[in-house]
């Protein structure tokens, strides 16, 4: 088996040690709230792994601790078998192109002033990829056009953009650096169920056509269904169950993953009481 | 004209007809609601489904007459137990609003006012509806919160909206919403922004709020699942036009509006059993393409453009929404022969 691209060993996350803030429920005093805790998981190069689990169980917090956007507080995420920590100038470039994130909100994740073009180009000016503007330019169209949007787009701003056209720039601009793993936090939510297929399908199409690895954060079972072979189950900063998708779906061990399991809206109608009619 | 309040027996609720709302001027005249007709008897439940942009909280707001008149023009008919809202005075919608209609918006958060405490915007809302003590009106609040299932109302009273989850902010909403005892409760995309098994909880207590009520329903939704499990009836819009009705269950097993056909495909299904997960991918279809500029509708059917099936009068007459012979109640606005329809998408709906 082949070594993991992007491992975490015990991770974990201590925020708000506050004391004196007023107002503060007793629990939220003092030692704070353990967002992640001892959160071990391992992705090998190519491989999809689902992160479910409800609001506040700590799935994004470990999406930016992957990233190096936030530091643990004990444990490492180690890259190509190396702690972030302990990555030079050069060696943490070279993680940031492999790495990649498509951020959860695509209103606050793009400059409401900065043409989309310009947006996607950003990565490849900084990493010095397409070092002349024409390059730059031709490059961006090339990924405009494989996440699905016109050229013609490079000039506009977000706000002229739909939320699922923003959804798309966010993983055109991910996908920027030619990166191994893409990590999509919530890549559906807030968009309709037509358009949420169409960047699933997108998201599925990519990381079937790149060999890319995907890391997808949601709260959805039935929509991560779709791409990830293998699924890790969240609760309370902790992964409670983890396997492969069909193994999971057909035999939950943990009650946290029989609840996300039975919120199927096709199963709604099942549970309701009698209406007058 | 019926007479004011004049008894409609059996009759509709509310009734629209031809209900049409503009934003703007010409040449900018933006039609987002386009002659459209509706009924919802009591204690029925009707879901209105469509994408983003389609027309539906526009509809919503046009309801109970909330769009400001400076900015929308609303034509058309809207009866309410036999009232013409269009033509009420705003006194009249006054006292309509609340205790006639009650209506769930979206954003839990911006709906309750963040400087006040929960308690007492429950008590203010049962107050502008009939005269209470505080101590009464301050029972009747806990009572309500207790109806919407948050169990320690008492201690909820006293909170304010930012310390609430967005589960909590929404059972808040509706409370409010049941303060006048509405016979019609509106909510749109009532769980949009929630995880799913809080959605799945919000939903089960409308369902049940509306049973022990006998309270009818219009429930506003992208999620054609959630519509159908909910509503008795649902209809389809598209691009400000309501382009098919059916009962919910008629609806899911047969589909007969390539649109809604593709509504029903691209609905993502938990895998219970699989060879190669990624195969899966292929039996999530998305709809290409997105809804129309609204500004600059397309002629004919206005999903032609992105219709695998369009053929040439798509683009040239619109298809008038018509009911189909032996399918009581099921209508649909397509210019395919019905028989086409059924060997095109009645497969994979049933599956």
């Amino acid at each position: 088996m082949a070594p993991p691209l992007l491992e975490a060993r015990e991770l974990c996350k201590r925020f708000g040690a506050r004391r004196r803030l007023l107002a503060l429920p007793a629990r939220a005093r003092g030692a704070g709230v353990l967002a992640v805790d001892h959160l071990s998981l391992a992705l090998s190069p190519g491989e999809s792994l689902a992160l479910v689990g409800e609001s506040g169980c700590g799935k994004s917090t470990t999406a930016r601790l992957l990233l190096g956007l936030l530091a643990p507080s004990a444990g490492a995420v180690r890259f190509d078998g190396r702690p972030l920590s302990a990555l030079d100038r050069a060696e943490r470039l070279a993680f940031r192109r492999s790495v990649q994130i498509v951020f959860q909100d695509p209103y606050a994740s793009l400059n409401p002033r900065r043409s989309i073009g310009s947006a996607i180009a950003e990565p490849l000016a900084l990493h010095g990829i397409c070092p002349t503007r024409a390059q730059r330019r031709a490059r961006v169209e090339e990924l405009l056009s494989s996440v699905g949007l016109a050229a013609d787009l490079y000039d506009r701003l977000p706000d002229e953009l739909s939320g699922g056209q923003r959804r798309r720039v966010g993983i055109a601009r991910a996908l920027a650096l030619s990166p191994q793993l893409l990590i999509a936090d919530e890549p559906t939510v807030g968009l309709d169920l037509s358009v949420q297929a169409q960047v699933l399908s997108l998201l599925a199409q990519q990381s079937a056509q790149r060999g890319l690895g995907l890391l997808v954060i949601s709260h959805d079972l039935a929509a991560v269904s779709h791409l990830c072979e293998r699924v890790a189950v969240m609760e309370h900063g902790r992964i409670v169950e983890e396997g492969p998708l069909a193994q999971v779906f057909a035999a939950p061990r943990h009650p946290c993953t029989a609840a996300l399991l039975a919120a199927d809206p096709a199963q709604l109608s099942a549970t309701l009481p009698e209406a007058a009619s | 004209m019926p007479a004011e309040g004049a008894p409609q027996g059996e009759d509709a609720l509310l009734r629209v007809r031809e209900l049409i709302v503009e934003y703007g001027q010409p040449p900018a005249l933006l039609r987002a609601v386009d002659r459209v007709s509706l009924e919802l008897r009591a204690g029925r439940a009707l879901g209105l489904v469509g994408e983003s942009g389609a027309g539906k909280s526009t509809l919503a707001l046009a309801l109970p007459a909330l769009l400001d008149p400076g900015q929308a023009r609303v034509r058309g008919r809207i009866e309410l137990e036999g009232r013409d809202l269009l033509q009420a005075r705003e006194r009249e919608l006054q006292q309509l609003r609340g205790a006639r209609i009650g209506v769930v918006f979206q954003e839990a958060l911006s709906a309750l006012h963040p400087l006040k405490r929960i308690g007492a915007q429950v008590a203010e809302a049962l107050r502008a509806h009939r005269p209470l003590s505080r101590r009464q009106a301050r029972e009747r609040a806990q009572a309500l919160l207790a109806e919407v299932g948050l169990d320690e109302a008492d201690a909820l009273y006293a909170r304010y909206p930012h310390e609430l989850s967005g589960g909590m902010r929404q059972r808040v909403l509706i409370a409010i919403a049941l303060a006048g005892e509405p016979r019609l409760l509106i909510a749109d995309e009532p769980t949009s922004s929630l995880d799913l098994t809080v959605q799945m909880e919000i939903l089960r207590l409308l369902g049940g709020l509306r049973a022990q009520r006998r309270m009818a329903l219009l429930l506003i939704s992208h999620d054609l699942r959630v519509v159908a499990a909910l509503c008795d009836e649902v209809a389809v819009m598209y691009a400000g036009r309501v382009i098919e009705r059916a009962s919910a269950r008629e609806l899911l097993r047969a589909p007969e509006h390539p649109y809604t056909a593709a509504l029903l495909a691209a609905m993502p299904t938990p895998i219970r059993d699989r060879a190669g997960a990624r195969s899966w991918v292929s039996a999530l279809q998305a709809i290409p393409g997105e809804g129309p500029d609204m500004r600059s509708p397309p002629p004919g059917c206005r999903f032609h453009p992105r219709c695998p099936y369009a053929f040439a009068p798509c683009s040239e007459r619109e298809p008038p929404l018509a009911a189909l012979p032996g399918r009581s109640g099921h209508l649909a606005a397509c210019h395919l022969e019905p028989a086409r329809r059924a060997e095109l998408f009645h497969g994979p709906a049933a599956a």
